[in-house]
């Protein structure tokens, strides 16, 4: 069924109607005030972008900044005169890891590494007979 | 894509304030008489405004592939406006409702309309029948494009848009419709002269 199908029989009214459709859309509605400054607000100038994205990221890196700042390096322990072997971290027992400065000497490392108590003695291999009592070990023996 | 007018809508989404104002006064009133169209008794002239601000900032809110997707502009524009309608009216439903049972609101531009009978009769259509007229003859869709604006199917826009001209029909001119009924019911025998 075409549109011309449609028209036919009412026409005058479709006329009227088509009247006042074109009335409708000439009116003429002023955009809201609002209406500029939301298309700005959805599409910021590409500037405006990069300088947000730059103050997001300074303000991002400045909590970082500042607790770097206030890190006292002196109170870092050290074994002797600067510049010397470190232990960065360690268990009681012994050190995981040994950082030495640029002026270090590699005698250092070997002198701390001598000065710690040697590592406990691996366990020995369990045996079945640690594992059960005399008289199960006896008759697991037996099978 | 080579549309003017989606030209136009890309440039406004990328922060060109006059074409954002050349499409507003390309499609603000039609949009505002289809808003309130939908809204009916339910909004004001104020909230169809409302409304149709909310659709053209979400339309400049869209991203490129779904404008890549859009098949006419006119009837994708009547879609967003449909669904902030529509939204409206769920965000909207008890003071709407209150609106609608007092009935204090005075009909949306009787008085400044050219034709207040027409208005006043297709104001009183049901929403369904109401929508397909105003989207007909104040978009200028076609019921291809009806059926993309609303999603009903286009004979059932078709079917719905021959029962809004007889409403239309029978409250503009009842008794010339009535005679015309009546002319249409009467037996052809009877209009037989026996000689």
């Amino acid at each position: 069924m075409t549109d011309h199908e449609h028209r036919s029989p009412d026409l005058l009214l479709e006329l009227r109607l088509d009247a006042w459709g074109a009335a409708e859309r000439s009116r003429v509605i002023e955009p809201p005030r609002k209406f500029p400054g939301q298309v700005r607000a959805a599409h910021p100038r590409r500037t405006v972008v990069r300088v947000i994205k730059v103050c997001v990221l300074a303000a991002s890196l400045l909590p970082a900044a500042y607790l770097l700042s206030t890190v006292d390096l002196e109170s870092v322990p050290s074994s002797g005169r600067e510049g010397g072997v470190v232990v960065a971290a360690s268990v009681p027992a012994r050190a995981l890891s040994v950082g030495t400065g640029r002026n270090a000497d590699v005698e250092d490392v070997f002198d701390l590494l001598d000065s710690m108590p040697a590592p406990a003695p691996k366990d020995a291999p369990i045996r079945a007979a640690d594992a059960y009592c005399t008289g199960c070990f006896d008759e697991l023996s037996k099978i | 894509m080579s549309d003017q007018r989606i030209q136009l809508l890309l440039a406004a989404r990328h922060g060109d304030q006059f074409a954002a104002g050349a499409l507003w006064h390309r499609y603000a009133a039609r949009l505002v008489a289809y808003s309130r169209a939908i809204l009916g008794a339910r909004g004001g002239e104020q909230d169809a405004e409302d409304v149709v601000q909310s659709a053209f900032c979400r339309v400049l809110a869209v991203t490129e592939s779904e404008l890549s997707a859009v098949r006419g502009l006119d009837a994708w524009l009547a879609q967003i406006a449909r669904r902030t309608s529509l939204n409206w009216l769920r965000t909207n439903r008890r003071d709407a409702a209150r609106r609608e049972h007092i009935a204090l609101r005075p009909r949306n531009n009787l008085a400044a309309a050219s034709d207040p009978d027409l208005v006043g009769a297709v104001d009183g259509l049901p929403v369904r029948l109401r929508e397909v007229i105003v989207l007909r003859h104040v978009g200028g869709l076609t019921f291809d494009q009806i059926e993309l604006a609303t999603g009903i199917n286009r004979n059932t826009a078709a079917a719905r848009y021959r029962s809004a001209i007889a409403h239309l029909r029978e409250s503009l001119d009842p008794v010339s419709t009535k005679l015309s009924h009546a002319v249409a019911a009467t037996p052809r025998q009877n209009l037989v002269h026996h000689d």
